[in-house]
């Protein structure tokens, strides 16, 4: 719990610093960032780390969901980080000529609401069979606000935003 | 459970594939749509609230409406039912006198839809953040799940109520 409350102080002093460094500075590149997106998607991820972490108190890895979205997690991550830089190699994106613009931060506000929305169908196709989550369901719900989250990002980013 | 899971996906599906052929339906006829709405967003919203409702009224259709032996809860559930039906007796109103300065709908709409589902989706990941800190087993009850989901849900109003007054 140390830990996560030091992982979390550290990301909510961080975005604070960026929020208030933009606002000093007009001219910052993160000035079109949607901060509230982006804290929303962290915390989302801190939580998923808090449940699939084998630390502390936590029950032991004796599931077979857990020991495959272990490797599932950092794999799509990586994934999307090297199609991201793929496509930022060869396309260019929307904004390697003019910086970030409104664009930026309406993609991360749509990324946060499609995420959002994976997580509720998730949430409801679980709980028409149970009124409680156990841990598997409830790594499997985040998990897929966070692949949303992550497509919708990259989607946006190089499809643009009308 | 997987009969349960199975129906639940396909349920899932053949919702979404209705709303994605309605949204399509009125992109392609432009002089038809008249309004400017997030449909995403108020999906998002409307799934989260069948969900908040789901865990609110009963367990699979087992449990019936107002006999739960929680006092609060059952008070609750009435409030809820009653904001429910003067909130819709109040838009059916509207939408019947034509009040077009308060329906009236622009870009500015759709983007407060957008933000407010952004700011739904922050509250519910700090609440489950915090209950997932505090929890043991990592198991979400059903009144940890309605916290949850209320939250967002509040949070989404609120937001919603802000952005449409306040403008983006």
């Amino acid at each position: 719990m140390v830990y996560l409350t030091v992982l979390m102080v550290g990301a909510v002093v961080i975005l604070v610093g960026s929020l208030l460094v933009s606002k000093k500075l007009p001219r910052a590149r993160y000035r079109y960032w949607d901060f509230i997106a982006l804290a929303a998607a962290v915390l989302g991820v801190f939580a998923f780390i808090h449940l699939l972490s084998p630390a502390g108190t936590k029950p032991e890895i004796n599931d077979t969901l857990t020991k495959v979205l272990l490797i599932v997690f950092p794999v799509v991550t990586v994934l999307f980080l090297i199609i991201y830089l793929a496509f930022f190699f060869l396309k260019g994106g929307i904004h390697s000529a003019v910086a970030d613009d409104e664009r930026t931060e309406i993609s991360q506000t749509k990324s946060a609401r499609n995420a959002l929305l994976a997580t509720n169908l998730a949430l409801y196709i679980y709980l028409g069979s149970s009124q409680t989550l156990n841990r598997s369901a409830l790594l499997i719900v985040m998990f897929s606000g966070y692949f949303v989250y992550l497509a919708s990002a990259l989607f946006y980013y190089y499809w643009k935003v009308q | 459970m997987k009969s349960y899971l199975i129906l639940n996906v396909a349920l899932v599906f053949v919702l979404s594939l209705f709303y994605w052929l309605i949204i399509r339906y009125r992109k392609n006829r432009p002089f038809t749509r008249k309004d400017h709405t997030d449909y995403l967003a108020n999906y998002a919203g409307c799934v989260s609230a069948t969900v908040f409702c789901s865990l609110f009224f009963g367990n699979n259709f087992n449990i019936p409406p107002f006999q739960t032996g929680d006092a609060l809860i059952d008070i609750l559930q009435i409030i809820i039912t009653i904001l429910f039906v003067v909130s819709a007796v109040f838009f059916i109103y509207l939408a019947r006198t034509r009040n077009s300065d308060i329906l009236a709908t622009d870009e500015r709409t759709e983007l407060s839809d957008t933000k407010s589902t952004r700011n739904a989706f922050l509250a519910t990941n700090v609440a489950l953040f915090v209950f997932l800190v505090g929890s043991d087993n990592m198991t979400l009850s059903r009144s940890d799940l309605i916290i949850i989901l209320a939250c967002g849900l509040f949070t989404g109003l609120g937001s919603s109520l802000f952005y449409y007054f306040r403008k983006p």
